[in-house]
């Protein structure tokens, strides 16, 4: 009986102090789910402060890659699998608006982001960083043959540079799409075609991804003997960033001539359906401040829309091309497929 | 005919093979149900009937241009001589390892099996540092024969995929048929000898019959495998080659043309279902009960020069073919961003340099893969082993049906399924879509044809008189089970759980399309590695890689020597 | 009577394979199911085991009816022909699974192991791995697994039939000796006569599903119940004819000429019927038309150590068979003429006209 009665006093008593704890504890913070593509990165104190500040845990589900992670979020849009969607680029930009997920939101933040960047009048989708697709070049490569590299993407089709140039293909990858994209808008619709005749001629090697190009054909970063890759216009500050204080220089460049490059804007947006708008909102407004922005680009290699964001030092490698190729999201979304097409005839048949 | 047909009270019949209680079957059914059909289906029907009608414009397109059709053709005949290949080479590989012991064979087995595990980039990584133009082989012949040019170029080729595909299955050929044979009677090859076979009659009247189901088994997969090739078509192959299953991600992905997504997913759905059925039909016929051999018996050591010269060039082929791929990875991930050799790449896994929400220290990575695996196989061996019950009971009629149906989620785009997830598994009692249980159970819906298809043979060898004997000598049929077939089974039990570890450790292709939260396994590290340009970058996916093949291998290890009960053993 | 099995019938894929089997079995009885294969008798003893539901009929043992008792709750002992050892255990595992399914203290057992060992000769090999034993070996092994759970019924399928002649017949010795020491009831399914003859206090013979005969070894051989019975024992010297004298003792006219018959039977007048010569004749001056002469031409004469077999074409044109002693066979000359004096004949059956 004696031991009975102690275990009891015991349970009673755990009971009494757990329940007591619980009610001097603060609210349970608030879920707030991002869905993103698997590219997303943050830094982890970062993220902190607006979870402190709002009482919140963020949650980040990765979800593919950026068109597999926006079809999901198109397919589950009855029941959304999340609160915010980061991650759509203005090449998949209209196919998100036309599905209809997401609620207008006017951003305070706004007000320092270049009206340039922003692509929709209603708000429903709010740019957050860009980048270009550019053509870079392996440094030591073209010294050690005494060639210039290349300036402008009509270089590319010289006879001295066979051979030389790997690009992704742009039916299975975002740089090789973008980089179509910005042949046709410095070619037009009636030239770009006839220029990846040329290239082809001039013996362009395509590959399905950006790793098998960047990894597996370029001279500067692998095994490959391509000495001219279709990557970003970042890649040779992330290069210097990530070569354990061996470069103090970059060993690659970039290709900036006149509508060589193309310009990715990638945007966030509250997912219609979401149960936390106002916190949801937050989040926005700090995905545009300063701390967040200043975050982007070491976290993802990308620029900050911000203006009044500071870059890191390594970003004075990271050149932002003063002529990219200017082609509208309304006019991708019309002709994606046609083009990716007719590239695909041109190119690879 | 007579009173069997009135009314007399039926004896319980002795079966033969043990029957689980009958509510076990529904345990593989149900997984199957709610996991792959009921997702499946809704997909299918957002697809094709989006507002309740057919979408059958975007499908004229498909029946219009022959690529559609190109593409069927180019993805049946790849896969057929891949297999093919793979078959050929790992043959004797299998007889090697069957019938003779030699030091260092089961840290070799390992080895085998580790490509099975890599991402296709890492693998990439390796060819082409191997065979690459600037690779050592292209090094070594340019010297060697004083050649300007590297004379070697596989780079995008048709030869690429055969050899990856070579790569990546040798170890299910190696595995199944090795194993099946290794507990074949040599008695029975001795005797066809004595019968005035010679070795080449015997090997082809008498062993090469005994193996079939093995060899069979072990075909449909490295078969099904090479037909929904995504990864090694996507980067080795490059954009002039595309299977069916690259088709579907392209339409899904990237074109997000449900439509014509889904009719090709069911289009290879149809073309795996309906290899399955003439498979099984074919196996039901050939499989006979066998006598099956403790491989202790069976194994040897080579007793003569010409024997030893067999074992040798099988090793040495293995080293060349798996081996060395490997070991040019391994020093790779200690030279890349450095000068000289060091540890620096490995260091750098552990280390937080941008402070990064997504930085994944190597160890959770490690204990997610493990995590994710252990559960992976628990269920694989589960499912698989009532599953496989439930094909062996003598009710043909059933299983002809069934046995194709358990072979499905392999043929299935992972793709078409991460969007079937996302549709139907939304709605409580089921709202797994953001589960770090749907991780497990994708890889468990691909590990569990291959652990079906790993102990069926052996159960089906398992001689019914074996069973019987144990019977009048009093074994209940729960304890018959437990003596008799699962001691038999044991070797092919270990094999399935290879396999089901093997697929969860080296599972990317279809994570990749499920949503899901910071729960990073070692392939999702090694890809986030390598998504960033910088040579530091690189040399962590390179260390990472390493990690994932030392993990395995011993993995593997551990697995072949973990034995309860008895398992094992035979 | 332990053992009663009445009325079985099995029908298997539309083919009934048994057909109303009945028979008895005393306890320490040794039987022996004799016929050649496809006869059933390894369906009726699967039936018996359990392995096998009978479509009709019952198995009654000790006066219970088994027909709902699991294999494993009947307590008997199956020897199948191919032995059926656990490959995955070495020999005293293989011996001790009936003890440890009964479960029994691990010293009993281990007493008893060593004991069925040392019955069967075996003792020192109790480590060994059963795939790498000879058939001899196996086959002890097997018999040891068998009776080491003291069955109340063993049952033994051509437990000697995967052997080789000489080591069969060492086994079969063994065998008897060892079923008789320990008094086992045992039931012995065999196609070869030798065996049941040499090992059975009873023999049945079964054919097409029934069972044709029954009796001591010898009544079987010296009077098989019909020609298949006959024929099937290696009985060929058959001859049909019809009844001329009613007797006792009957006289048969056939067409090798007249024969009395043994035994006290009477035969009706004038019945068509077929009788059974001996093997065993001696050469006789001819022509003597008497009673149990027969004369035929010699087909063949074959050495076969002790005596010589000679075959006789009679009138008629069957060929029969005499085992003749050595010097007997000096006037036997292949394609000549012959005449043989022949014990009394049996009478098998009468014959439809």
């Amino acid at each position: 009986m004696k031991k009975q009665f102690v275990i009891f006093a015991f349970l009673l008593s755990v009971v009494l102090i757990t329940t007591s704890c619980a009610g001097a504890t603060p609210a349970p913070p608030t879920k707030l789910t991002l869905m993103t593509h698997d590219s997303f990165a943050a830094s982890e104190e970062v993220i902190a402060q607006f979870e402190q500040a709002n009482n919140a845990k963020v949650e980040i589900l990765k979800s593919g890659d950026a068109g597999a992670a926006l079809n999901q979020a198109i397919l589950s849009k009855d029941n959304p699998l999340a609160d915010l969607f980061f991650g759509v680029d203005n090449t998949f930009f209209s196919r998100a608006i036309k599905a209809d997920i997401f609620v207008p939101y006017a951003s305070p933040e706004l007000a320092n982001i270049p009206d340039a960047l922003e692509a929709d009048p209603e708000h429903r989708l709010t740019p957050v960083d860009f980048g270009d697709v550019c053509l870079n070049f392996d440094k030591a490569w073209f010294e050690k043959k005494g060639l210039t590299p290349p300036q402008t993407l009509e270089d590319l089709v010289k006879p001295d540079f066979k051979d030389l140039t790997v690009v992704e293909n742009p039916a299975t990858s975002s740089p090789g799409l973008s980089f179509l994209i910005a042949t046709v808008g410095h070619f037009g619709e009636e030239g770009y075609l006839a220029y990846w005749t040329k290239l082809k001629e001039n013996g362009v090697l395509v590959t399905n991804g950006w790793e098998d190009a960047y990894w597996g054909q370029f001279s500067a970063a692998s095994d490959g003997s391509r000495p001219i890759v279709v990557s970003y216009a970042t890649s040779p500050a992330a290069e210097v960033f990530f070569s354990e204080g061996k470069y103090k220089e970059p060993p690659t460049g970039n290709v900036l001539g006149q509508g060589a490059c193309f310009r990715q804007i990638e945007f966030v947006g509250i997912l219609k359906g979401s149960k936390n708008q106002a916190l949801a909102k937050k989040f926005v407004d700090f995905m545009l401040g300063t701390a967040f922005q200043q975050d982007i680009p070491l976290q993802m290699w990308v620029f900050p829309v911000n203006e009044q964001a500071s870059l890191p030092d390594v970003f004075q490698f990271a050149q932002v091309p003063p002529h990219p190729a200017i082609v509208s999201a309304g006019k991708i979304e019309q002709n994606r497929e046609k083009w990716i097409e007719a590239w695909t005839e041109t190119v690879l048949r | 005919m007579i009173s069997r047909l009135t009314g007399r009270g039926k004896p319980p019949e002795w079966r033969g093979v043990f029957s689980l209680p009958a509510l076990l079957y529904l345990f593989p059914l149900l997984f199957l149900a709610i996991f792959y059909f009921y997702p499946l289906l809704s997909i299918f029907r957002l697809s094709l009937r989006p507002e309740g009608h057919w979408a059958l414009d975007s499908l004229r397109k498909l029946a219009s241009t022959s690529y559609y059709l190109r593409t069927l053709w180019f993805t049946t005949w790849q896969a057929a001589v891949s297999t093919l290949l793979t078959l050929v080479l790992a043959f004797p590989g299998a007889y090697v390892f069957a019938r003779f012991r030699f030091p260092g064979k089961s840290l070799l087995q390992a080895m085998t099996t580790v490509p099975f595990v890599l991402p296709t980039i890492v693998v990439a990584v390796a060819f082409s540092a191997l065979l690459g133009p600037r690779g050592w082989v292209n090094i070594i012949l340019m010297r060697l024969l004083a050649l300007d040019a590297p004379p070697l170029n596989l780079q995008y080729t048709l030869w690429a995929i055969f050899l990856a595909h070579i790569f990546y299955n040798y170890t299910v050929v190696l595995r199944i048929v090795g194993g099946f044979w290794a507990n074949l009677d040599p008695q029975v090859e001795e005797v066809a000898r004595t019968l005035g076979a010679g070795r080449w009659r015997t090997f082809w009247h008498v062993t090469l019959p005994l193996l079939m189901p093995a060899i069979s088994a072990a075909s449909l997969l490295v078969f099904i495998f090479c037909f929904t090739s995504f990864g090694v078509i996507l980067i080795l192959g490059g954009p002039r080659f595309a299977t069916l299953e690259v088709e579907i991600y392209r339409q899904a992905a990237h074109l997000f043309n449900l439509p014509v997504a889904a009719a090709l997913s069911l289009a290879q759905i149809l073309v795996t279902f309906g290899l399955m059925w003439v498979y099984t039909n074919l196996q039901a016929r050939h499989t006979v009960p066998l006598r099956l051999q403790s491989r202790e018996a069976a194994q040897r050591w080579p007793a003569n020069g010409r024997e030893w010269l067999g074992v040798l060039a099988n090793v040495a082929f293995m080293l060349l073919l798996l081996v060395t791929p490997l070991a040019a990875l391994v020093e790779r991930s200690f030279s890349v961003g450095q000068a000289g050799y060091s540890l620096g790449s490995y260091r750098a896994l552990g280390v937080n340099l941008r402070g990064s929400i997504t930085f994944v220290p190597p160890l959770e990575a490690v204990r997610n893969s493990l995590g994710f695996a252990g559960v992976t196989v628990m269920l694989g061996l589960a499912l698989g082993l009532t599953a496989a019950y439930l094909l062996a009971r003598e009710r043909e009629s059933l299983h002809a049906l069934l046995d194709p149906v358990f072979m499905l989620p392999l043929g299935t785009s992972a793709v078409t399924l991460g969007f079937g997830f996302i549709v139907a598994l939304g709605h409580p009692p089921l709202n797994l879509r953001t589960s770090p249980l749907l991780i497990p159970l994708a890889h468990t819906l691909v590990a569990f044809p291959f652990v079906v298809r790993s102990i069926l043979p052996a159960l089906r060898g398992i001689h019914p008189h074996l069973r019987e004997a144990a019977a009048v000598l009093g074994a209940t049929p729960r304890r018959v089970w437990w003596e008799i077939d699962l001691p038999m089974v044991g070797r092919a039990l270990l094999v399935g759980a290879v396999f089901a570890f093997t697929i969860s450790m080296g599972e990317f292709g279809a994570t990749i399309f499920i949503a899901r939260p910071q729960v990073p396994t070692m392939p999702v590290a090694i890809f986030r590695l390598l998504s960033q340009p910088g040579a530091r970058n690189y040399g962590q996916a390179l260390a990472m890689s390493t990690l994932l093949m030392l993990v395995c291998t011993v993995g593997f290890v551990a697995i072949e020597r973990f034995r309860a009960g008895g398992v094992g053993e035979f | 009577m332990i053992l009663q099995i009445q009325d079985i019938s099995k029908w298997f894929e539309g083919t009934q394979i048994l057909r109303g089997v009945s028979f008895s079995l005393r306890e320490g009885e040794i039987l022996s199911l004799l016929g050649p294969s496809g006869s059933g008798k390894t369906t009726l003893l699967r039936v018996i085991a359990g392995l096998e539901v009978p479509d009709a009929g019952q198995v009654l043992f000790d006066g219970r009816d088994l027909v709902t008792v699991p294999p494993h709750r009947r307590g008997f002992g199956l020897m199948f022909q191919e032995y059926a050892l656990f490959p995955h255990k070495n020999v005293s595992e293989n011996v001790a699974f009936g003890l440890r399914m009964q479960r029994l203290a691990a010293a009993e057992t281990a007493r008893r192991v060593a004991e069925m060992l040392d019955l069967v000769g075996m003792t020192g090999f109790e480590q060994r791995d059963v795939n790498r034993l000879s058939g001899g070996e196996r086959q002890r092994v097997a018999l040891a697994r068998s009776l080491a759970p003291r069955p109340r019924l063993l049952m033994l399928d051509e437990p000697l039939g995967a052997l080789d002649r000489a080591l069969r017949e060492r086994l079969l010795v063994e065998l008897r000796d060892i079923l008789r020491r320990v008094g086992q009831t045992a039931i012995y399914v065999t196609h070869d006569q030798q065996e049941a003859f040499a090992l059975a206090d009873r023999v049945l013979i079964m054919h097409e599903g029934q069972i044709v005969q029954a009796g001591t070894p010898e009544a079987v051989y010296r009077r098989p119940a019909n020609e298949f019975v006959a024929r099937f024992l290696g009985l060929t010297n058959l001859l049909p004819g019809r009844v001329v004298e009613s007797g006792p003792p009957s006289v048969v006219q056939t067409g090798a000429g007249r024969m009395t018959t043994e035994g006290q039977e009477k035969w009706p007048a004038n019945e068509p019927v077929l009788v059974l010569l001996a093997q065993t004749a001696t050469p006789c001056s001819a022509p003597q038309m008497d009673h149990n002469t027969i004369q035929g031409v010699v087909r063949e004469c074959t050495f076969r150590g002790k005596d010589y077999q000679v075959a006789v074409q009679v009138a008629g044109g069957e060929t029969l068979h005499f085992d003749l002693h050595d010097e007997a066979t000096k006037s036997v000359i292949t394609g000549q003429d012959i005449t043989l004096q022949v014990p009394p004949v049996t009478v098998i059956s009468t014959l439809l006209e």
